[in-house]
């Protein structure tokens, strides 16, 4: 009895083992190259066949043979980081630049013979893409790079990199420049001119403040002069318009009789003209002071 | 468990299936996985299984030596247990309990099938279905600027912009599965596709945009074209926001960008005060104006009064003067006269006297001021 169940475990055992290794899963995301003693079997759920170029999709459980070798590599999209190039744009400015590329293994085989692993395979890919970065970008000036034709320069380099890695397996699906920076001193002139660009502008700014403050100075200038002359101006005319009235009045009243007028006006600028305590030296029999003015006004008057 | 383990390749698939079907065997079906190379911990297991299995021979030995057929019942009832507990176990291998705000993707050998949502669900037992739970629900951020010189950009106009963003994304709801399968590791690639695409964005904007009016425009653009580029990709991802934390001039010209909006604090000021200097001279001027006007009429009204009382007057003494003409004269020169001699101070010098006139000058000075 004990006998029997060792043998049957045994041969179980041997039963199970060979089971186990008749059967592989692939999973949706990998894709499986099957070799038997180092020479191709049979390729599972590749990303495009090789010869028709369609996608696959036929993850899920297989059979093998026990000595068969299953070697699965991703079939996702894979980011592989470019950091630092350091590129000559074609105006002889410097630019460094980040990148990164999303690629995709779509032969397995063809990947597998060529790299191995997909750690060889991201160093070559690295460094293609870095020269070709390097090429395209050089042929450009930096304001192409930064701004104008970021997208078709990021094409071309794609369109370049998938040519160079024609027949390895691999795809590129896109080269995107993360980062394209000046290098520090270059950054530094760029720095100074914005100071002074900004210094201009508020330079002008105040100059264009001053400008309008003293227009309107100016203007107020203006307003108070006109006000105070037209106000002289009218005000001269009222008092001319009074100084006429008074000679109109005057003359209508005196016109009556100039002769009374004469002596009247006479009395009164002598009345007026001498005044408190004006010492006045005399003959006795001639104090007529007034008499003075009187003849005066009638000599002025016959002439 | 090691059956568990698909990454392992072909030597899962039939590791538990044995275990029920090999039950005409009694002690084994615990062996069947043991003929891979799977670790100690099994092999434990193993005897820890033979020694119960031992146990249950064991009884029955005795039950035989003691009283019959009731001990091989026994250890039939035993092996049924155990098979039926692992059939148990097995089939728990296929439910999966989903949390709120997460869904659980099934596999069948490694194909995709369906998504399960919240909830308690069942599943073909592994290693024929598996799944794997995605939380589709749970906001990620991703911050791009936060290291020093990570957010310096350059602008259209070839200035430099220091920016610093949050991406704020969760797995679609609608393709989870994507999240898992399409891309090597999804998180890093939105940062990366963010930052690329920000520096796009700012590359073709002028600073002064950037930093001021369209800093929502931007961040607006950078969303749509993140998520444009992870579809393409697809990426399972959904961008729910772009915001740009801050979109200011770099450090070292801050200071002269500040000074800008100092001129025009500045000019606002200068153009304040002129204004109020025309705001005070042009009201003064307006009241010297009338002070002017008021006076000149004063002037006219007073002159015009002054000739009117003159010429009344006049009027007045000429009738009398009509009236009786010589008395009137001599009288009119008679009252003068005495008011103005009576005023004045008079030194009369005598015709005769012969005495040297002597004028007295001090007391003509008498009344002068000094």
């Amino acid at each position: 009895m004990k006998g029997i169940s060792i043998v049957l475990i045994v041969v179980l055992a041997i039963v199970g083992f060979i089971g186990l290794n008749s059967f592989y899963t692939v999973r949706q995301d990998q894709q499986a190259i099957v070799l038997r003693f180092g020479s191709l079997v049979e390729v599972r759920n590749e990303y495009y066949l090789a010869d028709t170029g369609q996608t696959v999709d036929e993850a899920g459980l297989f059979f093998k043979l026990p000595i068969d070798n299953v070697i699965f590599l991703d079939r996702k999209n894979i980011g592989s980081d470019i950091a630092d190039i350091e590129v000559l744009a074609s105006d002889q400015r410097r630019l460094t630049v980040d990148a990164f590329v999303r690629w995709r293994i779509t032969d397995p085989l063809k990947f597998y013979q060529r790299f191995g692993s997909e750690r060889g395979a991201t160093a070559q890919l690295q460094r293609f893409t870095e020269s070709n970065i390097r090429d395209a970008l050089g042929q450009v000036p930096v304001p192409e790079i930064v701004s104008g034709q970021r997208a078709a320069l990021m094409d071309e380099i794609k369109t370049n990199v998938n040519s160079a890695l024609n027949g390895t397996g691999i795809e590129i699906i896109d080269v995107r420049i993360r980062q394209a920076d000046l290098p520090a001193q270059v950054a530094e002139g760029v720095y100074n001119r914005m100071r002074t660009e900004r210094l201009q502008e508020a330079q002008r700014i105040r100059s264009e403040g001053e400008e309008q403050a003293r227009l309107i100075e100016a203007q107020a200038d203006r307003q108070q002069t006109v006000i105070l002359a037209n106000a002289n101006q009218e005000s001269e005319q009222i008092r001319g318009g009074g100084d006429a009235e008074r000679n109109r009045i005057y003359a209508e009243a005196y016109g009556q009789d100039l002769e009374f007028f004469r002596f009247q006006r006479a009395l009164i600028a002598c009345e007026e003209s001498i005044e408190e305590g004006t010492v006045i030296v005399g003959d006795p029999n001639n104090l007529d002071v007034c008499q003075v003015f009187i003849d005066r006004a009638r000599s002025a008057g016959t002439q | 468990m090691p059956w568990n383990d698909q990454k392992g390749g072909g030597k899962g698939p039939w590791g538990s299936g044995d275990g029920p079907n090999g039950n005409d065997n009694n002690n084994s079906p615990w062996g069947k996985p043991s003929g891979g190379n799977q670790g100690p911990d099994l092999e434990d297991q193993l005897k820890k299984v033979q020694d119960r299995f031992k146990g249950a021979w064991g009884g029955n030995r005795r039950g035989g030596s003691g009283g019959g057929g009731g001990g091989k019942g026994l250890g039939i009832a035993g092996i049924l247990l155990l098979v039926g507990a692992l059939a148990v176990a097995w089939g728990g291998t296929g439910v999966v309990v989903v949390d709120a705000g997460e869904q659980a993707a099934v596999f069948q050998f490694g194909k995709w099938q369906r998504n399960l949502p919240a909830g308690i669900h069942v599943h073909l037992p592994r290693p024929i279905e598996t799944h794997e739970i995605i939380r589709v629900e749970a906001q990620q951020e991703v911050r791009i600027g936060d290291r020093s010189d990570e957010g310096l950009m350059l602008t259209e106009d070839e200035n430099i912009a220091d920016i610093q963003f949050s991406v704020f994304w969760k797995v679609d709801s609608a393709r989870p599965q994507d999240y898992i399968l399409n891309l090597k590791d999804p998180d890093t690639a939105v940062q990366m596709v963010a930052e690329s695409v920000m520096r796009e964005v700012v590359g073709k904007s002028e600073l002064q945009r950037v930093i001021t009016d369209e800093r929502s425009e931007v961040a607006r653009q950078v969303r749509e074209q993140t998520q444009t580029l992870l579809n393409q990709y697809g990426a399972g991802v959904e961008i729910i926001d772009v915001q740009i934390a801050r979109g200011d001039p770099p450090g070292p010209v801050i200071e002269a960008f500040n000074d800008v909006n100092v001129a025009q604090q500045d000019a606002e000021q200068r153009i304040n005060r002129a204004q109020r200097y025309a705001n005070t001279i042009v009201p003064e001027a307006r009241g010297e104006a009338s002070r002017i006007l008021q006076a000149a009429e004063g002037y006219r009204d007073s002159v015009i009064a002054e000739a009117t009382g003159q010429a009344s007057r006049f009027t007045q003494i000429y009738s009398e003067y009509r009236n009786a003409p010589r008395v009137t004269l001599e009288r009119m020169y008679l009252e003068t006269m005495e008011r103005v001699l009576a005023r004045a101070d008079k030194t009369i010098l005598g015709e005769t006297s012969g005495a040297v006139p002597y004028l007295p000058l001090e007391r003509t000075n008498r009344d002068r001021p000094n």
